[in-house]
C-alpha cells in the first residue's frame, strides 16, 4: 500500500515539477524576447557591433551626468560624431558645426547668425532647455536630432554615398543605411565631451590655484547679495538653465526681444531668455540674445544701472536696494569683470582631442 | 534487486523532502506576516486659498488684500514621520526636492501596521544635511545651494513671483534658509494602514498660507525680499507651519 502510494505521488510530483520547470522556461525566454525588442539601441542585438564605453570626466562640484541608456559614450560613437561635427558634409551649403562653434572661442564663434550671437557649445551635457529661447528641450539627441533633420538639413543619400561615414555606422550601429538618427546619435556624443572643467575658478575650486585679489573679490561679489548674479548662475555651473527677464528692454517691439513669449504666446514670457552659461564668457565678442553688448564691462554696466522694471522682471532683479541698480563702485565692477576673465578655459580650448580630426 | 529498493526509497525520501522544503519554506513565509506591513504613496499638489495654482497669472490675494502672481515655487520637504497615539512608528530620511510647476509623489513600503493620527514633517533640510554640497548633487540641488560666501547649506524655499502695487507690478522673493528658519509641521490624520495595502496621502499646500498666519506677511510693509533679513524669514517660517493639509 504504501509502496502503491509512493508510486502515485513519484508520479504527480514529477508531472508538477515538469510542468513548471516547462512553464518557467517558456516564460523566461518570452521575457528575453520582450527585452530584445523593446530595446531601442539597434547595435546591442548586432553581436558585431563592438563598442568600447568611455567615462565622461565631469567638472568638480558638477550635478550627475544624465545620459540615454541607448546611447551611452562610447570611444568609437565619440569618434565618428567628433568626424561629423567637422565635416561640411552634413549641410549642403558648405557649412559645419565647427563653422559656427569654433574651439579657439569656446565652441561660439565672433559672428551673428541671423542677428544672433551663437551660442557655445561647452557643458551641454547638463542642458535640458537649448537655444537662447529654450526653443529645444530634451536630450542631446533631440538636439542632434534637430540640427541634422532641420537646421541643416542633411542629404541623406548624399551621407550614404560616403563610404567611410556607411562603413563607421555600420560597425558601430550595426546598420547598413545612415538614418538622421545615427548622425545625432554620433553628434550627441561627441559634443557630450566638449566640456569646460579646467578653469582658473576649476582650479581655485579644487584647491590647485589661488585667485588674485580683485578676481576674489569678484567671485565674492558675484556670491553675494550684493552682486547677486548667483541665482541664475549657478555655482559652478554658472548656468541655472531656466528662462528669465532680466530687464533688458521695456518694450517688446522686435521679434528677436520677445523671447519665450515667441513660443508660449504668454505675455508672461515677455522677453525672457534662458541663462546663457559664462564659462569662456570673455572670449565672446557679442553678448546677451541680441548681442547688443560687446565687452563684459558694457554688460556689469547694465546690471549696475539699466535694468527696466518691467512688469515680469524676474523678482531676484529689483529686490530692496536694488531698485534703481546694484549701485556698485567702479572697483567693485572691475572685480566682478576680473572674476568673469576666471572663467576661460585655455585647457578645453587647446585639448586635441576636442579638434579636427584631420 | 536490493540496490534497487535502495535507490527508489532514496528517491521517496527524496520527493518526500521537496514537499516538506516548500511547506518548511511556505511557514517561514507565514512567520513573516506576523509583522504584516502597509505602504504609503504620498502626492503632493498646490494651490491658493482653494483656486488652481496657476503660473504667473495675476489671480490671488493675501490676507494683506494684495493681489499677486506665482512665478516658482520650489522648497524640500523633508523628516516626515508617522505617529500613532504619540508613538513614532516609522520615519524616513528622504529629502524631496518639489517645484510645483512639476508633479511629486514619494512611495514607502514596509509601514508598520497601525491606525496613524498624525504625521510631521520640515519643510527645508535640518542641520545634519543643510551644508555644502552634502545633498545629491542633481541640477536641482544645486540650483537650490545658498552661496558658501553666505554660509552655505541651501534654500529651504523660494516662492517668486509679482504683486500688485499701485500702478505696476512688483517683483517678491520670499526665500527661506539656514537652520534657525527650518519650517516645523503636523497634520492630523486617521490612516488605517492595514496589511498589503497601500494608504493613498494626498498633501495640499495653500499657498497663500504663507502670508497669511499667524503673522499677516504684506509686501508693501513687510517687504519683497526675505533673503538675508531674519525678521522677514523667522516671520515666514512661522507661517509655514500650517501650509500643508490633508485631503482624501
Amino acid at each position: 500500500m504504501e509502496g502503491m502510494f509512493f508510486q502515485w505521488y513519484h508520479k504527480v510530483l514529477h508531472r508538477v515539477i515538469m510542468v513548471g520547470l516547462i512553464a518557467f522556461l517558456v516564460g523566461a525566454s518570452t521575457l528575453s524576447a520582450c527585452k530584445k525588442n523593446n530595446d531601442d539601441n539597434p547595435s546591442s542585438t548586432d553581436s558585431t557591433v563592438v563598442l568600447t564605453p568611455y567615462e565622461i570626466i565631469a567638472p568638480a562640484h558638477f550635478p550627475i551626468l544624465e545620459i540615454p541608456n541607448d546611447n551611452k559614450p562610447t570611444v568609437e560613437r565619440i569618434k565618428l560624431g567628433r568626424m561629423l561635427y567637422y565635416d561640411t558634409l552634413l549641410s549642403n551649403d558648405g557649412r559645419a558645426c565647427a563653422g559656427c562653434h569654433l574651439q579657439s572661442k569656446g565652441f561660439a564663434t565672433d559672428l551673428l547668425y541671423q542677428g544672433v550671437p551663437v551660442l557655445p557649445h561647452e557643458n551641454l551635457a547638463w542642458n535640458s532647455n537649448f537655444m537662447w529661447e529654450a526653443s529645444k528641450q530634451g536630450t542631446l539627441e533631440d538636439v542632434m536630432l534637430f540640427e541634422v533633420q532641420t537646421f541643416f538639413a542633411t542629404n541623406l543619400e548624399k551621407v550614404n554615398q560616403n563610404t567611410t561615414y556607411r562603413q563607421l555606422v555600420k560597425k558601430y550601429f550595426g546598420v547598413n543605411k545612415i538614418t538622421y538618427k545615427e548622425l545625432s546619435y554620433s553628434l550627441a556624443q561627441f559634443v557630450r565631451t566638449l566640456i569646460s572643467r579646467d578653469t582658473k575658478y576649476d582650479r581655485f575650486i579644487r584647491g590647485e590655484a589661488a585667485l588674485n585679489y580683485d578676481e576674489l573679490q569678484g567671485r565674492n561679489l558675484f556670491f553675494s547679495e550684493r552682486g547677486d548674479c548667483f541665482h541664475c548662475h549657478i555655482n559652478p555651473v554658472m548656468t541655472d538653465n531656466q528662462l528669465h527677464n532680466i530687464g533688458l528692454d521695456s518694450l517688446y517691439t522686435k521679434v528677436l526681444d520677445k523671447g519665450y513669449f515667441n513660443l508660449s504666446g504668454k505675455v508672461s514670457d515677455l522677453g525672457k531668455f534662458r541663462t546663457p552659461n559664462l564659462r569662456n564668457v570673455a572670449l565672446r565678442k557679442y553678448l546677451m540674445h541680441d548681442g547688443r553688448y560687446s565687452s563684459l564691462e558694457e554688460v556689469v554696466e547694465f546690471y549696475n544701472s539699466g535694468v527696466h522694471k518691467v512688469f515680469n522682471v524676474d523678482p531676484i532683479m529689483t529686490k530692496p536696494g536694488k531698485e534703481n541698480g546694484l549701485n556698485l563702485t567702479a572697483q567693485e565692477k572691475k572685480q566682478i569683470v576680473s572674476f568673469l576673465q576666471t572663467l576661460t578655459d585655455y585647457t578645453m580650448l587647446a585639448d586635441t582631442a576636442l579638434s579636427a580630426p584631420y | 534487486m536490493k540496490q534497487q529498493n535502495t535507490l527508489t526509497t532514496k528517491m521517496n525520501k527524496t520527493f518526500l523532502f521537496i514537499p516538506l522544503l516548500l511547506f518548511l519554506l511556505s511557514c517561514r513565509h507565514d512567520a513573516a506576516m506576523v509583522n504584516p506591513t502597509a505602504g504609503f504613496l504620498l502626492s503632493i499638489s498646490h494651490q491658493v486659498d482653494g483656486k488652481p495654482l496657476l503660473f504667473d497669472t495675476l489671480a490671488y490675494k493675501n490676507a494683506a488684500g494684495e493681489k499677486y502672481s506665482i512665478s516658482r515655487l520650489q522648497y524640500y520637504l523633508s523628516n516626515i514621520r508617522f505617529y500613532a497615539q504619540g508613538k513614532m512608528l516609522f520615519h524616513t530620511d528622504t529629502i524631496l526636492y518639489v517645484d510645483a510647476a512639476q508633479s511629486a509623489s514619494l512611495r514607502w513600503v514596509n509601514i508598520p501596521v497601525a491606525h496613524y493620527d498624525s504625521i510631521s514633517y520640515l519643510i527645508g533640510i535640518d542641520s545634519t544635511y543643510n551644508f555644502h554640497d552634502k545633498l545629491w548633487p542633481t541640477m536641482q540641488n544645486i540650483a537650490m545651494e545658498w552661496p558658501q560666501t553666505m554660509g552655505g547649506g541651501y534654500h529651504f524655499l523660494k516662492l517668486e513671483g509679482h504683486w500688485q502695487d499701485l500702478s505696476s507690478l512688483i517683483g517678491f522673493a520670499a526665500h527661506l534658509g539656514a537652520n534657525p528658519y527650518l519650517v516645523h509641521g503636523n497634520l492630523s490624520c486617521s490612516l488605517d494602514a492595514k496589511a498589503g495595502n497601500d494608504i493613498k496621502l494626498n498633501f495640499v499646500m495653500n499657498v497663500n498660507e504663507w502670508f497669511t498666519h499667524p503673522f499677516v506677511f504684506s509686501f508693501n510693509t513687510d517687504g519683497v525680499y526675505t533673503m538675508g533679513n531674519a525678521k522677514l524669514m523667522q516671520k515666514l517660517a512661522d507661517n509655514g507651519g500650517d501650509v500643508f493639509s490633508m485631503v482624501p
